[in-house]
């Protein structure tokens, strides 16, 4: 059977690229030179209007020398990030079938939790 | 070899325009350094910078862009011959394009443009509204990019090209800006028409393009076991004749479709490939099975 597995969508890259340049003070001006791009081009990069090589897109994850972890942090402390990192792990050793119920179950438990909060408020 | 070295570097010249069209680079680089050396022995200033120009198109069709572009401003300097001009500007245009710095690039391939107009060369025409075309595409702009490809479609069809190159580049990268649209379909209807044109010419680095690209369309609408059928092509052709950019591609492309279909321990297999080109990024293998940037990549940007 032929079953899309779940993945983040591919805008996320990108703004998750501008977040992780102004963690790292990085400029347009200068990240764009790291990669060997035009600074307008990494700009719409960030705002997912230009396309770019697979050359081009391990260089950023090269410049950033980042694990899997990192790229999915927001805001959080760091042990949440591992654990992050490995609840993605984990989640990637299922099989399609058991990723949609993982992600149902999600889905079922955010619900439970906002009617829960709402009742509180 | 003829003891006639005109005749020699004639035959040479067009051995490696051949090989140029059929894909076979680093043959073409042979037969064009040995032209060089012979115009320099025959202290033949215009048959040297005809060898040099010929030589670096072939350099950029290998991917040797800082060698390409080595020479061509002083040839650019000194002429006045249109020629010339078209083909160092051309040449200059596609070694900037393939470095990114496309504001440059467009800058030379519309000098390359003027220096054609005179020219009666159809194919020459046609060649630099497809570099302008590929420059648009490079930077996104895929309207304008879509109207380049077919204006230089219509100056093929127009001055009688038929099926002859470079018709069957321009469908291929026409087809492929299309999908980058996501006009799936009609993107796919092109490029299998590159592809007839692509085998019947023998242009491998086509049709290895073509391959290619019909693996990421169908991956793209779903069509699964299509998808890995034309990637494992592509893959071949690349193999053969060591197109490293489409090798990369196509190990990304086999990857991520046997991902989509579940098949993990193939997925890993072309991600592992993949993984051995970028030995001090150990997060790509990880990177990849965790997001879906089939959006943000160009397959045909050099950057």
């Amino acid at each position: 059977m032929m079953t899309a597995k779940f993945k983040k969508q591919s805008l996320l890259v990108g703004s998750r690229i501008r977040a992780l340049r102004k963690d790292r003070d990085l400029t347009q001006a200068d990240l764009a030179a790291r990669i060997g791009i035009q600074q307008s081009d990494l700009c719409r990069m960030e705002n997912g209007e230009y396309k770019v090589s697979l050359e081009t897109l391990f260089r950023i994850l090269s410049v950033f020398e980042m694990n899997i972890a990192e790229f999915f942090h927001e805001d959080l402390p760091g042990a949440l990030r591992e654990r992050d990192a490995e609840v993605l792990r984990q989640f990637h050793r299922l099989s399609p079938r058991s990723q949609e119920e993982i992600l149902e179950f999600i889905q079922f438990k955010t619900q439970f939790e906002d009617r829960l909060n709402r009742k509180s408020n | 070899m003829k003891s006639d070295p005109i005749a020699n570097y004639s035959d040479l010249t067009a051995e490696g325009q051949l090989h140029v069209r059929h894909g076979d680079f680093r043959r073409a680089i042979d037969n064009f350094e040995q032209a060089v050396r012979l115009a320099h022995d025959l202290d033949d200033s215009a048959l040297l910078v005809k060898a040099l120009c010929n030589l670096s198109t072939a350099r950029l069709a290998a991917g040797d862009i800082k060698e390409a572009e080595k020479g061509l401003r002083e040839i650019l300097m000194r002429t006045r011959d249109p020629q010339t001009i078209f083909v160092t500007s051309s040449n200059l245009a596609s070694a900037l394009r393939r470095q990114g710095r496309h504001d440059r690039a467009l800058m030379y391939a519309r000098r390359a443009m003027r220096a054609c107009e005179g020219l009666d060369n159809p194919s020459w025409k046609a060649t630099i509204h497809n570099l302008i075309a590929n420059i648009y595409m490079n930077m996104n702009y895929l309207d304008d990019a879509v109207a380049e490809y077919r204006h230089a479609l219509s100056i093929s069809e127009k001055s009688g090209l038929g099926t002859e190159w470079p018709i069957d580049q321009i469908k291929e990268n026409l087809g492929y800006c299309l999908l980058l649209k996501k006009r799936y379909r009609q993107g796919i209807a092109i490029i299998l028409e590159a592809l007839q044109i692509g085998l019947k010419n023998g242009s491998s680095r086509c049709v290895a393009e073509c391959y290619q690209d019909l693996a990421f369309a169908y991956m793209q609408i779903k069509e699964y076991p299509q998808s890995i059928e034309h990637g494992e092509m592509a893959l071949d052709v690349a193999l053969k004749h060591d197109y490293k950019d489409i090798q990369k591609n196509c190990y990304y492309l086999l990857g991520e479709t046997h991902l989509l279909m579940g098949e993990d321990d193939k997925s890993d297999k072309y991600f592992d490939r993949l993984q051995e080109w970028y030995p001090h990024l150990p997060v790509l293998k990880e990177f990849l099975r965790t997001f879906d940037v089939s959006n943000i990549l160009n397959l045909k940007n050099p950057v």
